[in-house]
């Protein structure tokens, strides 16, 4: 490789995934590579021209290997000014330099990228905000923008008081993430929904442990029809009032968000899974069995138990809670994955997921499912874009964001992650929140170079005083926007397109095709799952990548 | 204590290494963190010990091999840098390729494009000069001889960001290509400031220069002198106070 990055015909392997990304494209900048320092071009007159940066950028990441869910493969230069991307291409002064797409003023600064890989900022669509210390998690892990249900150590699962919407949301101006909440949209009478909606939450949680039947589900999607919001659901695991098959029905071809589509998270026992094949119904994975491994089934009973107000001691929470934990539809869930049928990762952070784990664990499983390991040359590029968008652009579909954010294209905000190639998906390098240095690895503050160990995963500049709120959306409804500013510093998004975006759009997914979970009369704890045909299986993994490697 | 912050990371380093070490007695082989704190602290505890900074940095290299780590480490963890208390003060330390016994030098390659043209600049001055890769050829130091008419427009054909070092005294036959884009130069000197390719200002380019002083030459021909170049820049001065003073 040389030093000014990967060229067009370089494989760069993503560090303990294995994962080949062959670059294939490369903006024309040989012998115009555009660098920053000492004796180097970026300097007035010579890579910069002297305009101001209204006519410049603000900001440019140079030449980095820019991976968009959408746009795929490309090493570039992203400029940014006003906080969004204003430009990707081959950076320089056109004065001086032929064929230049960014211009760099004399007044912007530069993030030296070369050689390493800038994602979209993560998106994560289930956080339970039990604590404010699982967003200084998630950020860390690469995570830009966050759909909670909690404000604290409450029984949540979605928020109906206005007042206390209002008081998360000036709480959480600290925190350098677009932050959402769902509304509580468990509930049979439309002045619940409609409290939510006019104090700004983004969409509405359907949870049985708040009940999950016709009226709450037919309420919810009625409330999120009137101001154009998402439902996430987690359907009737004892099958007590719904089926799966009903629950369908009382969908009536109405779009939802479907949480841990898996099941042992929750929902209809055991064959919620089947949610997975409908084209109104989006479906997402939490992340302790991505990838599927062989300790799943063991620590799975116990986390029912802990985040549902069970009793371990009471046969009757037993018996229930085991039938969610199924390791055929764990290893079913791990197979739609890979063939682009379960189009979204989540963490469902202290809700039987890990705020940290989502990047890390959707491409451990993306590196767990890819062919033939050994074969140097693999091409595994549509593999990782299909699982970046996974965490991007989907879930920013699913939720009326897709545009704003969840791609690196131009007009979007400036949410990227830099990641080094061997530590892709395991440490961020650096977080830009709109096109702001934010959070990322900071050295010893005592050093005189920025990257002495201990190196740090921790706060920029971005994540001080009245930068994040500044730096960063709430996510809320036309319909309350419409009535008044929101109760926080920050800018209120409107979500939208929820009601029309169906699984078909989900990108680089949308594979069709019913999921048959096979049940017959007679007890089946142990359902097998077809698609297209074919039953859908795999092997627990007993070392899954990149979590040894890069974490004690 | 009064611990600063500095210090308080570092204490970060001592627990780490702590527990490296307590799972590499158990047979293990370290990971990421792991390898990294053990031998970054260990550089800080030879320092501590009175070892110089040289000592510690190659014997930081006898820590662990790469039969002691994961087998990904040694692709992952490619350099450690750590700041050390050594007796005369906090040093930086730069250990490259740790679990290797002896320091392998990486070279990158690049490749610069191809020569339109060469040109030979001569360092007149009595201190070594630097030319980099994209800068105006017609503007360098005024102390360089060089065709300068030959020069105008052109940059030297070096990879992007090389730099041509020219030895004080010595002489130097470069490649050279024209300069791109819409062969625009703003700022430096002052004394082009504006279309390459326009005649005008070109020939008030290469007048100025002559008349400032920058040392040229013509067929081979030296223009101007030692004495003239050194005080070239103070000539462009003397001319913008002049231009500024002018009513407008």
């Amino acid at each position: 490789m040389s030093s000014y990055g990967p060229r067009a015909g370089d494989i760069v392997t993503l560090g303990g995934t294995g994962l080949q990304l062959h670059i294939d494209d490369r903006v024309d900048d040989q012998y115009d590579e555009f660098r920053v320092g000492f004796a180097k071009t970026g300097r007035d007159g010579i890579g910069l021209k002297s305009v101001a940066t209204q006519d410049s950028c603000d900001l440019l990441l140079s030449n980095a290997i820019v991976l968009d869910p959408i746009d795929g493969v490309r090493v570039a230069s992203i400029g940014f000014r006003d906080g969004r991307i204003c430009g990707i291409g081959k950076a320089g002064n056109p004065d001086t330099t032929h064929g230049v797409d960014i211009v760099v003023g004399s007044g912007t600064v530069v993030i030296d990228a070369d050689g390493l890989i800038a994602t979209p900022g993560g998106i994560d669509t289930h956080v339970h905000s039990l604590s404010p210390r699982v967003f200084n998690s998630l950020i860390s892990s690469g995570i830009t923008t966050v759909i909670a249900q909690e404000t604290g150590p409450v029984w949540g699962v979605g928020i109906g008081s206005r007042a206390l919407l209002h008081q998360a949301y000036r709480a959480m101006d600290n925190f350098p993430l677009n932050i959402g909440i769902l509304g509580r949209g468990s509930t049979s009478a439309d002045v619940v929904t409609r409290e939510a909606i006019l104090a700004h939450v983004c969409g509405f949680k359907v949870h049985e442990d708040t009940g999950t039947t016709l009226r709450t589900l037919d309420t919810a999607l009625r409330a999120a029809d009137f101001a154009d919001v998402q439902v996430a659901v987690h359907t009737d695991s004892l099958n007590e009032s719904l089926s799966v098959a009903d629950t369908i029905a009382v969908l009536d071809g109405r779009v939802v968000h479907a949480y841990h589509v898996e099941g042992c998270g929750g929902g209809h026992t055991p064959d919620v899974l089947q949610l997975a094949g409908h084209d109104n119904i989006l479906a997402s994975s939490t992340n302790p069995t991505l990838p599927y491994g062989i300790n799943a089934i063991d620590e799975h009973l116990d986390m029912i138990m802990l985040t549902h107000g069970m009793n371990a001691h009471r046969e009757s929470d037993i018996r229930i809670a085991q039938a969610r934990v199924r390791a055929t539809t764990m290893a079913a869930e791990n197979q739609l994955h890979d063939r682009g049928v379960i189009p979204i990762t989540s963490s469902d952070a202290q809700g039987m997921g890990r705020a940290g784990e989502t990047w890390w664990r959707t491409f451990a499983l993306a590196s767990v499912l890819r062919p033939d390991p050994t074969d140097s040359t693999r091409r595994d590029n549509e593999r990782i874009l299909r699982y970046l968008a996974k965490i991007t652009i989907n879930p920013a579909l699913a939720h009326g964001l897709s545009h704003e954010i969840g791609r690196i294209s131009e007009g979007y905000l400036g949410d990227i992650v830099l990641w080094q190639p061997e530590r892709f998906a395991a440490t961020p390098q650096l977080i830009l929140k709109s096109g702001f240095p934010t959070w990322g690895q900071t050295g010893d503050p005592n050093a005189s170079i920025d990257s002495a160990e201990p190196l740090i995963t921790a706060e920029q500049f971005g994540a001080y005083a009245a930068a994040p709120s500044d730096l960063s959306f709430l996510l809320s409804n036309a319909v309350a926007i419409a009535e008044g500013p929101p109760p926080t510093h920050r800018r209120a998004l409107a979500v939208r397109g929820c009601r029309s975006v169906r699984n078909a759009d989900m990108i680089r997914h949308g594979e069709s095709g019913p999921v048959e979970v096979v049940t017959s009369l007679g007890s089946n704890p142990q359902p097998v799952v077809r698609w297209r045909g074919e039953e859908l299986t795999m092997q627990p993994v007993e070392h899954t990548p990149l979590s040894r490697l890069h974490f004690w | 204590m009064a611990l600063t912050p500095g210090e308080a990371d570092h204490l970060l380093l001592f627990t780490q290494s702590q527990l490296a070490l307590s799972r590499r007695a158990r047979g293990l082989r370290l990971n990421v963190p792991e390898a990294t704190a053990l031998i970054a602290h260990q550089i800080c505890e030879w320092a501590r010990d009175g070892l110089s900074l040289d000592a510690a940095r190659t014997q930081a290299r006898t820590i662990l091999g790469v039969n002691d780590v994961l087998p990904e480490v040694p692709e992952i963890v490619t350099e450690i840098r750590v700041e050390a208390r050594f007796d005369d003060g906090t040093r930086l330390v730069v250990v490259a390729h740790p679990f290797e016994p002896s320091p392998t030098m990486d070279i990158d390659e690049a490749s610069a494009p191809p020569a339109h043209d060469y040109l030979t600049l001569h360092n007149m001055a009595e201190t070594d000069i630097g030319v980099t890769s994209h800068q105006h050829l017609a503007e360098v130091n005024p102390r360089i001889r060089l065709d300068r008419s030959r020069a105008f427009g052109m940059r030297l054909a070096l990879p992007a960001g090389d730099t041509q070092w020219l030895r004080s005294g010595t002489s130097v036959t470069a490649p050279i290509t024209p300069i791109g884009g819409d062969r625009i130069v703003i700022g430096n000197t002052g004394l082009v400031d504006g279309p390459l390719d326009d005649s005008h200002v070109r020939e008030r380019a290469l007048r100025k220069l002559r008349q400032c002083g920058y040392l040229d030459e013509s067929q081979g021909e030296p223009i101007g002198d030692l004495a003239g170049a050194n005080r070239a820049v103070s000539k462009i001065m003397d001319d913008l106070r002049k231009s500024r003073q002018r009513p407008q």
